[in-house]
């Protein structure tokens, strides 16, 4: 049997956020497509202070065979078993264990100023039976270690030596709102990003009971976030460059024309340039069709312009030896593009 | 386009009496003697202009004079732009907007006649010019100037950064093990308030507590069950005879039992003794008839004296050994024999004389039936008259001496019997005395055995009087689950203790890193994280820096190799050769030789720079500083400000001079002249005079 897994839908009413109930009508008959008999909600099923679950309920009703478990999140607060009127929809206000296929689901509900570990100790440690899967919200403090600036603080953790000594098969969370997995540990991500900075096409995840297997399908949502910026060198070629950048970029999208529409995007160039209209224009002819998030179209105010041929020559070669440069980019350690634009200031003076 | 001066506004200062005000037409002429402030203007528009200290392009020596101005330009952009000598520089913006280098500067600036671009080369222009305007190594130079020797030291190999443990390598060291301290006290910090162990512990505890003390509940319940059992035994134990009873009435038992003993024995004797009373009443009247018998019988008989003396000393013998007199006892007795003896000799002798009788026949019959023996004689008979009669003095000694122990027996007897009666219920006969004592003794030791175990019970239970619960638990008190919950609490109140302490220690150490006072966990952990965000950006981007300032050091090696080849291309070109030849009329390019001077190229002759006159030399100089410019301006055009270029040149040459400038203003060039040269202001007039509207002459005074 198979079991949908999503999280952070942030319902507000149907006419404030129609798209997130669209999100999550995606997941609803994808999960009966895929013959999964439950779906899971691992947290923030509302928004902040959002409290009717009017349109919630008349969203699950054409979805009867479906069972729906819901955890309480961090914005859930008076969600409760008793909120809701249908019966094929399962609140877990307090922690519970439940057969879904042969696989026990340990429902944890987000409670503040404890841990994971703990609210798992009140509740009796781990379950008797095996396999076992936990869901819960919270942070994971074996996964992002950068600041999570939608809501800082401490949020219900989860430490990678507690999850090691779970012996669980998976663990499902949901509060951060990004796609990501860590050996067993998995967000789903919000199934419809809640503004530019959620990129990408949104998924929500498959778990088979019988083989352990974890799927991720893509979300049919209303629109599609995406952020790209470019750095830009002054050469001869710098349009052409840029142009084939910017396909390359769109092309990673992994988005079909009908969707093309769906997309906002935030578009900043820097660097330094022989003709900063030219890119300007590049910039607006290479994400034509694509609707911009910011009205003024792409960002090149960190664009200089550069027209000393030797200076332009230095900076081309530099990104040429840079090219070359055997060194693991990313995680605490620069990404290519912040050594380049390093590079472009010794060589620009700036 | 060309950049332009389009209007000049100098605020008078120093040597110059008046503000200067200038719309600058091609080729603009400011007159001026001495001390009228010629120079003041030149410095004034340098410093308006051009960028000073280490941002500028060149070595100005400008004096201290608090110079102000406005020059408005054109050309950098859509619009004019104005300059003060507090704003942005000239460089700045030609960098910035048309790419220029800022050693532009020097070209365009000719400063107190000095037409050479390096005082100390031979040549007056030198390797250094070359490299800079030409090649772009002095471009080079500066960039690499901009690197620190450290970073140009070091290499990425292994995807590590290698070079000398100092400046910037060394201060991301510094950033790198900050990062991973940070890192490791965050990690610990999570892992510790993540863990569930300290709170397992005190779930654990706080059920093993929960478990102890129901049973320290039943172990109180327990004391007063117990202590109720040893108030019974001892109350019990208070219907018993204490041993000190026990002992006195075993001793008086005993005592009773031995008088009653030694009563029997007297009583026993008395009654052998009482049989004889007949023998000794019949003996007694034997006696008498046996004397009447054997009085006619002859001789005299045996002498009664002896007899009665023989009593009276036996009487006496008796009285004395009553009276604890041994020795008067015997030495009576031995006497009262010896008297028994002498009369028997006596009696036995009138007897052997006496004839038989009847009843003397009948006598000595009865005799012998009563006492077994043959009465022989008299004597016999008196002998055993003297026995009986000394058995019925012994016997009526002993019924006294029994009459006195029964009656002792009779005192005694209700002092042992009361007692026991208490203890027994019920009267005892003296016979069952014994043991009905046992019976006490055995009961009252199991009493006290079973008082001793009750107390060891109770002591073992540890329970004050205070403590002791009535109430029934309903567990049941198990010393043995209670020591393995004790030693479990113990084990698992260490490892909570132990964690706390962590915990604890923990937290000092974030709150020591943070520089904080006090604040929840999740607080700390979320300034933690803030301080790790922060370290990370500042180790990241200096490892940036460090990583892009190595590339761009590699590649500036790689194009320095290339120099040579720019600056014969540079040297070839029209840019350089166009200006040469509009001035010197005779030089058409310039090429380095071998040991890198500059030799000038003719149609027919070459000439080595520095072998050139002072003339050619100064006109070389002037077509290769504007050579240079153009070359980095790439033929755009711009402004040149010349202070008495011409002053040391003959009068033909500064004839060429003008001639050379009306040419540059010809092709685009904007040139001012400064001089006080009458001779070069009548050679610009007659020359301004073909421009018309585009000439502007300014004398100062």
């Amino acid at each position: 049997m198979k079991v949908a897994i999503t999280a952070d839908v942030h319902l507000r009413s149907r006419a404030e956020s129609p798209a997130r109930y669209r999100a999550l009508e995606s997941v609803f008959q994808q999960s009966r497509a895929a013959g999964a008999g439950h779906v899971v909600v691992a947290g923030d099923l509302l928004d902040a202070e959002y409290r009717s679950f009017g349109d919630f309920e008349g969203l699950c009703r054409p979805f009867g065979d479906l069972e729906v478990h819901v955890i309480p999140g961090n914005h859930d607060a008076g969600l409760s078993e008793r909120s809701m009127a249908g019966a094929h929809v399962h609140v877990y206000s307090e922690a519970r264990a439940v057969d879904l296929g042969g696989t026990c689901f340990l429902f944890l509900p987000y409670a503040p100023g404890t841990t994971m570990a703990q609210a798992l100790a009140e509740a009796g440690g781990r379950p008797p039976a095996d396999p076992w899967v936990l869901v819960g919200h919270g942070d994971y403090y074996g996964g992002v270690r950068e600041p999570n600036p939608l809501e800082p603080g401490t949020y219900m953790p989860l430490t990678r030596t507690e999850v090691e000594g779970l012996g669980a098969r998976a663990v499902f969370l949901g509060h951060i709102h990004k796609p990501g997995q860590w050996g067993s540990v998995w967000y789903a991500g919000s199934p419809c990003g809640l503004d530019i900075h959620e990129t990408g096409v949104r998924r929500f995840l498959l778990y088979d009971t019988a083989t352990g297997r974890i799927e991720a399908r893509p979300v049919v949502t209303d629109h599609l976030y995406f952020i790209e910026s470019f750095v830009v060198l002054p050469v001869a070629d710098e349009v052409a460059l840029l142009e084939g950048e910017i396909a390359r970029r769109i092309a990673a999208w992994g988005i079909g024309p009908a969707d093309q529409g769906k997309v906002r995007v935030r578009v900043a160039a820097r660097g330094y340039a022989t003709d900063r209209r030219a890119i300007q224009e590049a910039l607006e002819r290479g994400f034509r069709g694509y609707r911009f998030d910011d009205e003024g179209g792409p960002d090149t105010a960190g664009l200089s312009m550069a027209s000393d041929d030797q200076r332009n020559a230095i900076a081309q070669r530099t990104r040429a030896v840079l090219e070359g440069l055997d060194w693991d980019f990313g995680g605490d350690e620069p990404d290519r593009e912040e050594v380049l634009m390093a590079a472009l200031a010794a060589v620009y003076g700036s | 386009m060309a950049i332009r001066l389009d209007h000049v506004r100098i605020q008078r200062g120093g040597p110059l009496r008046a503000d200067f005000e200038l719309a600058p037409g091609d080729l603009n002429l400011v007159y001026g003697r001495n001390e009228t402030g010629k120079t003041y203007l030149v410095e004034a528009l340098v410093r308006v202009l051009f960028a000073k200290g280490k941002r500028s392009g060149a070595a100005w020596a400008l004096r201290d004079w608090d110079l102000k101005g406005r020059v408005s330009v054109s050309g950098l952009g859509a619009e004019p732009v104005a300059f003060t000598a507090t704003g942005r520089s000239l460089e700045e913006h030609w960098e910035q907007a048309a790419g220029l280098p800022p050693d532009l500067a020097r070209l365009l600036v000719v400063k107190g006649g000095d037409a050479l671009l390096a005082a100390d080369a031979a040549d007056g222009v030198g390797t250094k010019v070359l490299r800079t305007y030409l090649s772009g190594e002095g471009l080079l130079d500066g960039i690499a100037a901009g690197i620190s020797a450290t970073v140009q030291k070091a290499v990425v190999a292994g995807r590590q950064i290698v070079g000398p443990a100092m400046g910037e390598l060394k201060a991301r060291e510094e950033r790198r093990q900050r990062l991973a301290q940070v890192d490791g006290l965050l990690t610990e910090v999570e892992e510790r308030y993540g863990s569930g162990r300290p709170h397992l512990l005190r779930r654990e505890i706080a059920g093993l507590r929960a478990e102890r003390d129901r049973l320290e509940a039943a172990r109180r319940h327990r004391a007063a069950v117990v202590a109720a059992q040893l108030d019974a035994a001892q109350r019990q134990q208070g219907s018993l005879p204490d041993q000190e009873v026990l002992a006195r009435l075993a001793e008086q038992v005993g005592v009773y039992e031995s008088k009653a003993a030694d009563a029997q024995t007297k009583a026993e004797r008395l009654a052998e003794y009482e049989r004889t009373d007949d023998d000794y009443g019949w003996a007694g009247k034997a006696a008498e008839a046996y004397r009447e018998l054997t009085a006619g019988a002859g001789g005299g008989g045996a002498r009664p004296v002896l007899l009665i003396a023989a009593l009276a000393l036996l009487a006496a013998a008796v009285g004395a050994g009553l009276m604890g007199w041994p020795l008067p006892m015997v030495v009576g007795a031995l006497a009262a024999a010896g008297l028994v003896g002498a009369y028997y000799r006596e009696a036995r002798g009138t007897l052997a004389r006496a004839g038989e009788s009847r009843e003397l026949e009948r006598l000595r019959a009865e005799f012998q039936r009563r006492f077994g023996t043959e009465l022989a004689d008299r004597a016999a008979l008196e002998a055993q008259l003297a026995r009986l009669q000394a058995n019925d003095i012994r016997a009526a000694a002993l019924r006294q001496e029994l009459e006195s122990a029964r009656v002792e027996l009779r005192q005694l007897a209700p002092r042992i019997a009361g007692p026991l009666a208490q203890y027994a219920d019920g009267e005892l006969e003296p016979g069952d005395w014994r043991e009905a004592l046992g019976r006490l003794r055995r009961a009252v030791e199991a009493q006290a055995a079973t008082i001793r175990s009750l107390e060891r019970s109770l002591e073992a239970l540890g329970v004050s009087a205070a403590e002791r619960l009535e109430a029934d638990p309903e567990v049941a008190w198990e010393p043995a689950r209670y020591e393995e919950l004790t030693a479990q609490l113990e084990t698992r109140s260490a490892a909570l203790t132990a964690a706390a302490g962590e915990l604890a220690r923990l937290r000092t150490r974030a709150l020591q890193e943070l520089g904080r006072q006090d604040g929840d966990w999740e607080e700390l952990i979320q300034a933690l994280r803030d301080r790790r965000a922060a370290t990370v950006a500042q180790y990241r981007q200096l490892t940036a820096e460090i990583l892009g300032k190595i590339q761009v050091a590699a590649a500036v090696q790689e194009l320095r190799a290339q120099e040579k080849e720019r600056i014969a291309a540079a040297l070839r070109s029209a840019a350089m050769g166009g200006p040469l030849r509009a001035i010197t009329g005779r030089y058409h390019a310039v090429r380095q030789g071998e040991e890198g001077e500059l030799v000038l190229q003719g149609d027919l002759d070459e000439c080595p720079l520095s072998m050139a006159s002072t003339g050619t030399r100064e006109q070389a100089l002037l077509g290769l500083r504007l050579g240079f410019a153009s070359h980095l301006m790439k033929g755009q055009k711009g402004f040149l400000i010349l202070d008495d270029a011409f002053q040391h040149s003959d009068w033909v040459r500064r004839g060429n001079g003008v001639q050379v400038l009306l040419g540059l203003v010809a092709a685009g060039w904007q040139v001012f002249y400064f001089t006080m040269d009458d001779h070069l202001r009548g050679l610009f007039q007659r020359a301004g005079a073909a421009l018309g509207p585009g000439y502007r002459e300014v004398e100062l005074g």
